[in-house]
């Protein structure tokens, strides 16, 4: 009856597999597709002529030259290979891997210390609600949730500053640390990050936080309605036992499915927050490439936030089968 | 009541009346010249799509091959699609001038396009009502007085949820300034001007919310671009609210290669985060409104298509779609009169949840700097106190406007959704 193991990471292996080569050929033929001539991009439309040496040198340089399917499976090998090409723009002659992984890091460290808090936080928040069902705390709880799931992620980040800005005129509002940084000791180091960081997360998460309280309280409210908790009633446990040893685990069900989605949410929530913290990351790299037509260095940055995407789906896939003894039927 | 002449007058007096106005539109069109808004023009353009609808459909009426039923048919899918497009265009011809950049459009020019919109509109109910009325027989009127107590029934039920009621307040009171408020604004928030400057000035008498870096005000911004919010929300929505039934109807009722190739489809969309493909499909294809909408749409569609298949699939077993299919009841003609009803009232929830993330997504997209720099938006006001550091100069008449009306509107249709949900899909109603 129990499909096995091996059968389920392996399926999800290839949909995988088959989900990153789509995404692949997605983007080769997206950046084919724009309008406009690459080259003639690079240089500005009318600073180059279509017969001069220079822009036959660089479309032979870019590959532009070769028939399209022969830049597919160049484009392809070379990706596969972990070259992900060359800036120019905003960077101008930079191999895109090498400057990628800084900023990959502080994106990491902003989504992934988000993503954590907002679930800690959320589920608090939404057993607390949910314990209290139709009591003020609830109401008010509810209120401020679907409020809170309301405001744009930037909207947050621009009234954090206004006040911070307010009150505390020296807080630091752009990049990720400051320019002594390197002089530092290690824990001036810490709050230095720390210092830097807390407006962004707390911009970033409050969104989430309100989403993730609103589903484990309607999935708690469900669960507790159901007759195993009217059984654990009878036997005589406390009302808090029930609630964490026999309500919660299930009702946390859905919302280890709504964490993958939210890995992509928190994602474009960091596009959103690093180009108004000028915090250097993936998004403000995005941000940069459309600002500066960088085509080359968008692909990267868009595949490279897909990839993330994907793999937390995976990992949430694997979760879910740990936890959810159905998937395993 | 049964007409004993030939030509029934109520038939044709309708028609003749849009030929005529249609005549008149285009010789206005013709004579206008530049002076002519684009709003205008797509309102005409509706026209023009309902007349060509009308002359197809009398003339395949009467053409003599048909058969009665399917005479109705071709005439009432043809009434629909005229009856569609026109309300859509008139949407867009109301809503565009509001949001799109012209210098010289003065409350005159609104005022005449208000006027013929009405026209327009009530001469199409009342064609619209005698139409299906003459179409029908006595019990398909019982039918519809029946969906009608329906409505009633629904609406004497939204109306006891407070929040629900507080959200559709607000989102009339939006619609109404996104309608009015270019006629009421001070100052058109494209014109160029001079003198004053210098520092943004707090509200005052004459400026009820202040003005920016360059001298404008702010209020006047904010009631333009409540049109912008409200038509990229509509209309990116109902893309998405299609192209996910479309898809997941198909899926769900085909089932097999085409249910696993388009939920792979599906699933691919779902997967990939919104935002960074909407900021690479903008700055590739272009920072236009119709571009922001369209991609907005194609993107958000996912979620839709997934709920409408699990639907289907639930419904499909039904053994009243065998009977039908027994009696001879082809594959469009179950979709349309027994799955598509069932699958309604969740789409209606969910399209309304999709017009708040649409309007979430344009917003984010002004503010990235990816918007239509020719449309005023709150986005784009947003954007504009970001670069003029009004933040760090706690400028809070520039910030607060905008960002309260987004919060207040998306907050409005997730309510709205959210109150409809509860009562066409009421799973909550046994506690």
């Amino acid at each position: 009856m129990a499909r096995s193991m091996r059968g389920y990471f392996s399926r999800k292996l290839i949909y995988l597999a088959i989900t990153i080569i789509l995404i692949m050929s997605f983007n080769f033929i997206l950046f084919r597709a724009m309008p406009g001539d690459p080259v003639q991009m690079l240089f500005g439309k009318h600073h180059i002529d279509e017969n001069s040496t220079t822009y036959k040198q660089w479309n032979e340089k870019l590959g532009l030259d070769q028939p399209i399917y022969i830049q597919y499976i160049k484009y392809m090998a070379v990706t596969f290979s972990g070259d992900l090409g060359t800036s120019y723009g905003y960077l101008t002659g930079v191999k895109i891997v090498d400057i990628l992984p800084t900023y990959i890091g502080k994106t990491i460290f902003l989504s992934g210390v988000g993503t954590v808090l907002a679930i800690l936080v959320g589920i608090i928040y939404g057993r607390e609600a949910a314990w209290r069902k139709g009591k003020l705390f609830d109401k008010v709880a509810t209120t401020t949730g679907v409020i809170l799931y309301s405001v744009p992620t930037f909207l947050f980040a621009l009234l954090y500053i206004m006040i911070f800005a307010k009150i505390i005129p020296d807080w630091p509002f752009a990049g990720s640390e400051s320019i002594n940084y390197q002089s530092l000791d290690a824990i001036g180091k810490f709050l230095d990050l720390a210092q830097h960081a807390v407006l962004p997360i707390l911009s970033l998460i409050l969104e989430s936080i309100a989403g993730f309280a609103l589903i484990v309280r309607s999935s708690l409210i469900d669960v507790l309605t159901e007759d195993y908790i009217l059984t654990a009633e009878a036997k005589g446990l406390e009302g808090r036992d029930i609630l964490k040893k026999h309500a919660m685990p299930n009702a946390l069900l859905p919302v280890v499915a709504v964490i993958a989605l939210n890995v992509g949410w928190i994602m474009g929530g960091t596009v959103m927050i690093e180009y108004i913290f000028t915090y250097k990351g993936l998004g403000y790299l995005a941000w940069e490439a459309v600002l500066t037509f960088d085509y080359q260095l968008l692909q990267a940055v868009f595949f490279i936030e897909i990839l993330a995407v994907l793999v937390a789906n995976f990992i949430a896939d694997i979760l879910n089968f740990y936890l959810d003894p159905r998937v395993k039927i | 009541m049964v007409w004993t002449t030939r030509i029934d007058p109520r038939k044709w007096a309708i028609p003749i009346i849009i030929i005529i106005l249609a005549v008149a539109g285009a010789l206005i069109f013709a004579l206008g010249g530049d002076e002519f808004q684009a709003g205008e023009r797509e309102m005409l353009a509706g026209v023009y799509v309902a007349l060509a609808s009308f002359l197809l459909g009398f003339g395949i009426v009467l053409w003599k091959g048909l058969t009665d039923l399917q005479n109705r048919m071709v005439k009432n899918l043809l009434l629909f699609t005229a009856i569609g497009t026109s309300v859509l265009m008139l949407l867009i011809a109301e809503l565009t001038p509001a949001v799109a950049n012209y210098p010289d459009l003065d409350g005159n020019e609104l005022f005449f396009g208000a006027v013929i919109t009405a026209i327009v509109a009530i001469l199409l109910a009342v064609f619209l009502l005698v139409e299906i009325k003459e179409a029908l027989g006595e019990s398909n009127i019982e039918k519809i007085k029946l969906s009608f107590k329906q409505l009633r029934k629904i609406w004497g039920q939204y109306r006891q949820s407070r929040s629900g009621m507080f959200a559709l307040t607000v989102l009339v009171i939006i619609f109404i300034m996104a309608v009015v408020g270019p006629s009421i604004a001070l100052e058109n928030p494209s014109d160029v001007k001079y003198g004053g400057g210098g520092l943004p000035q707090p509200p005052d008498g004459t400026y009820w919310l202040g003005t920016d870096a360059q001298n404008k005000d702010i209020l006047s911004q904010v009631l333009y671009g409540s049109g912008t919010s409200l038509l990229v929300g509509i209309l990116a929505g109902l893309i998405s609210l299609v192209l996910g039934t479309a898809i997941g109807l198909t899926a769900g009722y085909y089932g097999r290669a085409t249910d696993e190739l388009l939920m792979r489809l599906t699933d691919f969309f779902l997967v990939i985060p919104w935002f960074p493909l909407m900021i690479v499909l903008v700055a590739i294809l272009g920072k236009s409104l119709m571009i922001v909408i369209i991609v907005i749409g194609v993107v958000s569609w996912s979620p839709t298509a997934r709920v409408v298949r699990a639907a289907v699939l639930s419904i499909k077993e039904k053994q009243y779609i065998e009977r039908s299919r027994a009696l001879g009841g082809g594959t469009a003609h179950i979709i349309r009169r027994h799955i598509f009803p069932n699958v309604f009232p969740l789409i209606v929830a969910t399209s309304i949840l999709l017009v708040a993330e649409a309007i979430f997504s344009e917003a984010f997209l002004d503010f990235f700097g990816l918007g239509d720099p020719s449309v005023v938006s709150w986005g784009w006001m947003l954007e504009r106190a970001h670069a003029n550091g009004a933040m760090l100069n706690f400028w809070w008449w520039w910030i607060l406007p905008p960002g309260a009306m987004i919060i207040l509107l998306i907050m409005s249709f997730y309510l709205v959704g959210d109150t409809l949900d509860e009562i066409l899909n009421p799973r909550l109603k046994h506690r």
